[in-house]
């Protein structure tokens, strides 16, 4: 995953991307146990939003470095990346505020436990809902900040429902 | 719940705790063995299938006959 994240940096650092961070299965993998997933979720902020959003000139790049893409990913190194636009409010948020963290020497950015959480809720597959009980379970989240994202974003009444739903009785 | 189910949960849960407790390079190494293992078990079914469909059960069962 060094590899990956070393390119990664290269499309900040060339303007391709002004800002990003992990999120998905491996975001969450960082604060809980390993979760099983198949590729790395990168969610990404343009310099300016485009009229249309196109990821064209993120796979031109990575293209002409030797990195294919497969399917809905770009295979670097042994892990297969996929870009996601990070188009609503919730998502900019969790990018802009993402903590700065180092992988094996190479710097990076991971969401944080609250807003990884509030996705998953604002998501809301089953995956998503276990993956929130899990959280809940390892304590790692800051609830006074949790409550403050869930409230921003609209999700509080979400939350309740997912509480008397998932954790009334825990 | 008996006693033995509530000291296997607790393993469970002190399991985890201990795994999310790993440095993040550690975890990322368990997810990408996750992945290689999940991978070669795709790729095995795939080939039982496969193996299935150009050799159905009933048709293998007369070419044993036959070699008799």
């Amino acid at each position: 995953m060094k590899l990956a994240l070393k390119v990664i940096n290269d499309l900040e650092r060339e303007g391709l991307i002004r800002r990003y961070a992990i999120g998905g299965a491996l975001g969450a993998t960082f604060y809980l146990e390993p979760v099983s997933t198949f590729d790395l979720d990168i969610f990404v902020l343009f310099h300016r939003e485009p009229l249309v959003l196109t990821l064209t000139p993120i796979y031109d790049f990575l293209r002409a470095h030797g990195h294919v893409p497969e399917g809905e990913a770009v295979v670097i190194g042994n892990w297969p990346v996929q870009f996601l636009p990070a188009e609503t409010p919730l998502l900019r948020e969790a990018v802009e505020q993402a903590p700065a963290h180092g992988y094996e020497g190479v710097p990076t950015r991971v969401m944080s436990a609250e807003h990884l959480m509030a996705i998953a809720l604002q998501t809301g597959r089953a995956k998503d809902h276990a993956r929130l009980v899990a959280f809940v379970e390892a304590g790692v989240a800051d609830p006074g900040r949790l409550k403050e994202i869930l409230t921003r974003h609209g999700l509080s009444e979400a939350w309740q429902r997912f509480e008397s739903r998932y954790l009334d009785g825990a | 719940m008996s006693p033995l189910m509530r000291e296997l949960l607790e393993h469970k849960r002190q399991r985890r705790r201990e795994l999310a407790a790993l440095p993040f390079p550690e975890k990322v190494k368990i997810v990408e063995q996750m992945r290689e293992t999940t991978t070669r078990i795709r790729a095995s079914s795939l080939q039982d299938r496969k193996a299935a469909t150009a050799h159905p059960p009933h048709e293998a069962g007369l070419s044993r006959k036959s070699r008799c």
